[in-house]
């Protein structure tokens, strides 16, 4: 078993093989060496690291993400041949944007890859087909285009 | 159409302003490489950070259809010359497509000069015959000098019109030829073929050009070749070719029967890879080891290509080893039947059916 400690002091007494899941926490493990000194984790609350350990212990089994056909199929054909995500991948990341974008975080800080890609897909599925306008809201972003250059923006989009 | 590119690294570096949840770029940027491109356009008028972080994605290949053309008609140069606009230094690769409009032509090529940055350059005539209108006598090429790749499936009025289109390119690296023109077959050129060229690739009738290459034949190393009735021309250039070949294609069509004689690879002593194409369906890929006196072979189940044919034509190669009394490889000898020849100057043939 692994302690580890949140942000927001929160205890988690986890197996071992689910937090080794967390490239971080196997790296430190292999720092301290044999030990039942607990590990900080600075940068993740324990509403974010509710939701990546639901992962870790779903997913605890799968198979290592291989890197096979890296740098040989674009970023668009790797998603699209990449499994759908399954029922309960879906209703994981069916949270609001704000949450989303905490495990996105926490998945980078933690280096937990397909935790990191999956939420990754889940954002662009999020954008997928959705106007410009829809996409400002999704992201809280402001509009800094003078109308006229919005305009030209998209009259330049025509040529793609 | 989405690919990675020098001026994005640029762009890492830039401001990340309009990312107010704070998401690291980097993140914003694999999102984004999740995008289709009729999604990428509409993050494209979000802000000014996520213009410049789209467009390279969008804006790398520009494809000019009818359709296209038709919609540009009128407002490119108002595009393409504003402040804002991005098209001109970030497209690397370059479409013209022939509209059956032509005054669209008209409309749109000559802007195609502030086109700084392509590389990449094809000229395509969708009408599938010989058809030597203006289109292919209109395309700017001065513009275009630096490129490296010029792919062209259009008709030239005469043979000296293609030969000085091409030659318009004085860095070419690729030319893939599916051209056609009127006239004699050959006629007298003054021109000679980029030095620089070492991809060759030519189907159908272009196949008339190959004595023009002959001419002052820069060191091919890939080649495909669309195997007409007759080989002569073909072998003559394979001959020619020599050593510094190393990639054959060789694409044949129903029309092609193994009486039209065979391929000489005698000269070609540094081949890696030689495939057979039925139309466009690979048929058998060879990997000949010279050292070895052992061919690696791959065929594909289902193919309407006499084997007879590979055979045949591997069995031309010289291996440095001198002949020797057959032995089976080690992976077995199941397929030897298949390729005879090779089998009767004892090279091993190790083949792999999928």
């Amino acid at each position: 078993m692994v302690i580890l400690i949140t942000s927001d002091n929160v205890k988690y007494v986890v197996e071992k093989d689910v937090a080794e899941l967390s490239v971080l926490v196997k790296n430190m493990l292999e720092d301290i060496g044999p030990s039942d000194e607990p590990i900080p984790l600075h940068n993740v609350t324990s509403t974010v690291f509710n939701k990546v350990l639901e992962y870790c212990i779903y997913h605890r089994n799968d198979p290592p993400p291989s890197d096979d056909d890296e740098g040989c199929a674009s970023p668009l054909h790797k998603y699209l041949a990449s499994h759908i995500c399954s029922e309960w991948d879906q209703r994981f990341f069916d949270v609001d944007q704000a949450l989303l974008f905490d495990i996105i975080l926490a998945a980078n800080y933690l280096d937990i890859k397909t935790l990191l890609d999956d939420a990754c897909k889940a954002v662009a599925h999020l954008i997928q087909g959705k106007s410009t306008e829809e996409i400002r809201g999704i992201f809280n972003i402001v509009n800094d285009f003078t109308p006229e250059e919005e305009a030209r923006v998209k009259k330049e989009n025509v040529s793609s | 159409m989405v690919q990675e590119e020098p001026a994005f690294a640029a762009l890492l570096q830039g401001d990340t302003k309009g990312f107010e949840l704070g998401l690291p770029l980097e993140l914003v940027l694999d999102i984004l490489g999740l995008l289709d491109v009729s999604t990428l356009v509409k993050c494209a008028a979000v802000c000014r950070t996520w213009l410049s972080l789209t467009r390279p994605r969008v804006f790398t290949h520009l494809v000019l259809t009818e359709a296209r053309q038709t919609r540009l008609s009128g407002s490119f140069k108002d595009v393409l010359n504003h402040p804002l606009s991005t098209i001109s230094s970030l497209v690397t690769s370059l479409t013209i497509m022939d509209p059956l409009d032509r005054t669209l032509s008209s409309d749109i090529l000559p802007l195609l000069n502030s086109l700084v940055n392509v590389r990449e350059l094809e000229v395509k005539t969708e009408e599938a015959f010989y058809n030597a209108e203006e289109f292919s006598m209109s395309i700017p090429t001065q513009p275009f000098r630096s490129i490296t790749s010029l792919k062209v499936s259009t008709d030239f009025p005469d043979f000296a019109n293609l030969t000085t289109f091409i030659c318009a390119f004085p860095h070419l690296e690729s030319l893939y030829l599916d051209a056609d023109w009127a006239g004699p077959a050959i006629s007298p050129s003054t021109n000679r073929p980029p030095p620089s060229l070492r991809e060759l690739r030519i189907t159908s009738l272009a196949g008339f050009i190959i004595p023009w290459f002959l001419s002052a034949l820069p060191p091919i190393e890939d080649l495909e070749v669309f195997v007409d009735h007759d080989v002569t021309l073909s072998n003559e250039l394979l001959r020619a070719l020599g050593p510094s070949l190393r990639r054959l294609e060789l694409r044949f069509d129903e029309y092609f029967s193994g009486s039209d004689g065979s391929f000489d690879l005698s000269l070609n002593s540094r081949l890696e890879s030689v495939q057979f194409k039925f139309y466009d369906q690979v048929v058998a890929s060879c990997f000949p080891s010279f050292i070895s006196r052992e061919i690696r072979i791959r065929i594909a189940s289902n193919h309407d290509l006499p084997l007879s044919i590979v055979d045949e034509t591997m069995a031309s190669l010289s291996f440095q080893e001198p002949e020797k009394p057959y032995s089976v490889p080690a992976s077995g000898d199941t397929f030897m039947t298949l390729f005879p020849r090779c089998r009767a100057k004892s090279i091993a043939c190790i083949v792999n059916m999928k």
